[in-house]
């Protein structure tokens, strides 16, 4: 386990350096440069040319992303040349949102998928198993922008029970600890529902079509000849035999799940890493680019690493060291 | 064939029978309207009327076979479905020309923000464009962008995947280890990085969108490939490939090649779908082919500033997933046929 976890950990460092080097090539391959959005259009010549130095962006390529780089080591992730804050801290403004959304929706893609796989693999070949293939199939080609507005137009407009934008209610700093937290969580509810339900779809198909092999084996079938009940047999023996290719599938659709977060969060007005990133590109902000392709580069790989250590929980067969 | 399966694939006949005749009864006019405005190609309309005539062809074909009884049975009901909507998708971006009663691009043609109705079957948007219009010309973005996008992620991928899996050693580690770098970036936040960047060159943004989803999305395909290649290389026609004095390179692209070409089609089926998903949400976020053009994508993007107006997002967002659960539809049915076949 030590052993995994340090293989693992000198993985990281060539995999966040090649990241961070195509990111740095690509802004910098582009034409122009952050000035074009720091400096007012009328601003005179000197305007311009004191705010270069100061951001020196001036200097060489290689001078730039060696001085980038060798900050990075040490824990420094410079400033924010378009807000003028360093990036640590607005990365450590906008992570929290985002890991929230993200495990809430994974929260929710696992009870579901798993429930509704569940039932699919147990009443096999009954109209209840077709419907659900149909509608997890449905579920799975529809944009999440799209369901995202469709969410708001119904339940935000159509009938106004849930809020459509932001984390929290303006007003949410006066309330009570109870309502506050009530606030909390509505204001979670449609974007976890948009971004997790294509998932969902993925993890009930897989879900189902593992199941449906393990349920036919002999220990099943020993485990109910003993006199277990069938759920018993269905939850205790047959479900963790199954949970191998979620874990891993989970493991592999976080970049997934960052890449959707970009987009709900955009249209739900949710302050995250996915509208950080986004205006930080369009201002060809280097520095909270790179920031930002750290912590998805190392969210990514924590990601995969506890799907294989979860993995070796669930099924002790397996080997971390081999994998 | 089922009764139920001759019903469905009825009812996709007719609709797509329906349309056909609308573009052959509307394309005389049409083509008097092109030929007498200055500027106006009437190309398109004549590449309408061979598509329309093609599609009747394969009408009829169809017909014939459910006729007779033949053809689906109702285990493949998902890919004949999925087979159809894709036709329809195709035939609709084909006969745009045609079949759209508007200009997609024209303003004011109607009274701005119509629901629904008679005069404007999908209404007009917030400057009086016809929605029905931009719907169908929009079909003529999302659908070749996403088939040109898969068409480059297939070959690379299937590049990559054969030299890795038949190669072997340090050339397959470091095929993988790049697949690996790649699977890790998120590929949307890449996607914007790079037309955001390079949106402004003097590459057509329709090409360089294509080329962008291509390149960033052949890893599944060199997967998937590279383990083929793995299985087929110990069978024994390589060996004898090999011991007939054949060239590595030779045997890797005229015996292995076309035993993997099946799997490659599956994986490319099922891409188009997820790549057109990708594409409709650059768009949707400002950064796909730019404006005026009507895609799907920034259809929806429309709806979302006018949420009173459900109808500018409610049917673009309908046309997109119905394309893409075609594709998934087809592409899983593919997978059957084959599954079958083995």
């Amino acid at each position: 386990m030590t052993r995994y976890l340090l293989r693992r950990l000198v993985q990281v460092v060539p995999l966040v350096w090649a990241v961070l080097t195509l990111i740095f090539v690509m802004l910098e391959a582009a034409p122009g440069d952050a000035s074009a959005y720091l400096v007012p259009p009328g601003a005179s010549a000197e305007v311009r040319d004191s705010l270069r130095e100061r951001w020196n962006l001036d200097d060489p390529a290689p001078a730039r992303y060696v001085a980038l780089l060798s900050n990075m080591a040490r824990g420094d992730l410079g400033h924010s040349v378009l807000r003028g804050r360093p990036v640590g801290q607005l990365v450590r403004e906008a992570l929290p949102p985002t890991l929230l959304l993200a495990a809430t929706s994974l929260a929710f893609t696992l009870l579901l998928g798993g429930a509704l796989g569940i039932l699919q693999a147990v009443r096999r070949g009954t109209p209840l198993d077709g419907a659900a293939t149909g509608l997890s199939l449905i579920v799975y080609s529809i944009p999440a922008f799209w369901l995202s507005i469709l969410l708001v137009l119904v339940f935000a407009h159509a009938w106004p029970v849930l809020p459509a934008t932001q984390m929290a209610d303006p007003m949410a700093d006066y309330m009570a600890p109870l309502p506050r937290l009530w606030d909390r969580i509505t204001h979670l509810v449609l974007p976890a529902l948009a971004l997790g339900l294509a998932n969902t779809a993925v993890v009930a198909r897989h879900l189902r079509e593992r199941m449906v092999r393990v349920l036919g084996r002999d220990f099943i079938r020993a485990a109910r000849a003993k006199g277990l009940g069938r759920w018993t047999v269905v939850l205790r023996h047959a479900l963790p035999n199954s949970l191998l290719p979620v874990l891993t599938l989970l493991g592999l659709s976080l970049p997934f799940l960052v890449s959707g977060s970009v987009i709900v969060e955009r249209i739900f007005a949710w302050p995250g890493m996915g509208s950080l990133v986004v205006e930080s590109i369009l201002g060809q902000d280097t520095p909270v680019v790179l920031g930002c392709m750290l912590v998805y580069a190392l969210m990514v790989v924590m990601g995969s690493a506890a799907a294989d250590l979860l993995c070796a929980w669930a099924d002790p067969r397996i080997r971390l060291e081999e994998r | 064939m089922s009764a139920f399966g001759r019903i469905v694939a009825g009812a996709f006949l007719l609709a797509d029978l329906g349309m056909i005749t609308l573009a052959l009864v509307r394309a005389p006019g049409r083509w008097s309207e092109a030929a007498s405005t200055p500027g106006e190609a009437t190309w398109p309309v004549a590449l309408g009327v061979a598509a329309a005539l093609a599609g009747a062809g394969v009408v009829g074909w169809l017909a014939a076979r459910v006729l007779r009884g033949t053809g689906a049975d109702r285990r493949r009901l998902g890919g004949l479905c999925g087979g159809h909507l894709v036709g329809l998708m195709v035939l609709a971006a084909l006969l745009a020309p045609l079949l759209a009663p508007h200009s997609p691009t024209q303003v004011g043609i109607g009274e701005p923000g119509q629901p629904p109705g008679a005069a404007f079957l999908l209404g007009t948007d917030a400057v009086g464009r016809d929605t029905l219009s931009r719907l169908l010309y929009g079909a003529r973005i999302s659908i070749p962008l996403g088939g040109l996008a898969v068409l480059i992620a297939t070959g690379l991928g299937t590049a990559v995947g054969l030299l890795a899996g038949y190669a072997g050693g340090w050339i397959d580690r470091a095929c993988l280890g790049l697949i690996d770098l790649l699977m890790a970036l998120p590929r949307l936040v890449l996607l914007l990085a790079a037309v955001a960047l390079f949106g402004g060159t003097d590459v057509g943004r329709f090409t360089l969108i294509a080329l962008i989803l291509g390149l960033t999305g052949w890893m599944t395909v060199a997967r998937v490939v590279r383990s083929e290649v793995l299985s087929l290389r110990e069978r024994e026609f390589v060996l004898a490939a090999r011991a007939s004095g054949l060239s590595p390179s030779r045997i890797a692209a005229r015996h292995v090649l076309p035993g993997v070409m099946g799997a490659v089609a599956v994986q490319g089926t099922l891409m188009v779908g997820s790549t057109i998903l990708l594409e409709a949400a650059l768009s949707f976020l400002g950064l796909g082919v730019p404006l005026p053009t009507a895609t799907w994508g920034n259809m929806v993007g429309d709806g979302m500033d006018q949420l009173s107006l459900w109808w500018l997002s409610l049917f673009p967002g309908l046309a997109i997933s119905l394309t893409v659960l075609g594709f998934h539809l087809f592409g899983d049915g593919l997978r059957d046929t084959r599954s079958d076949a083995a």
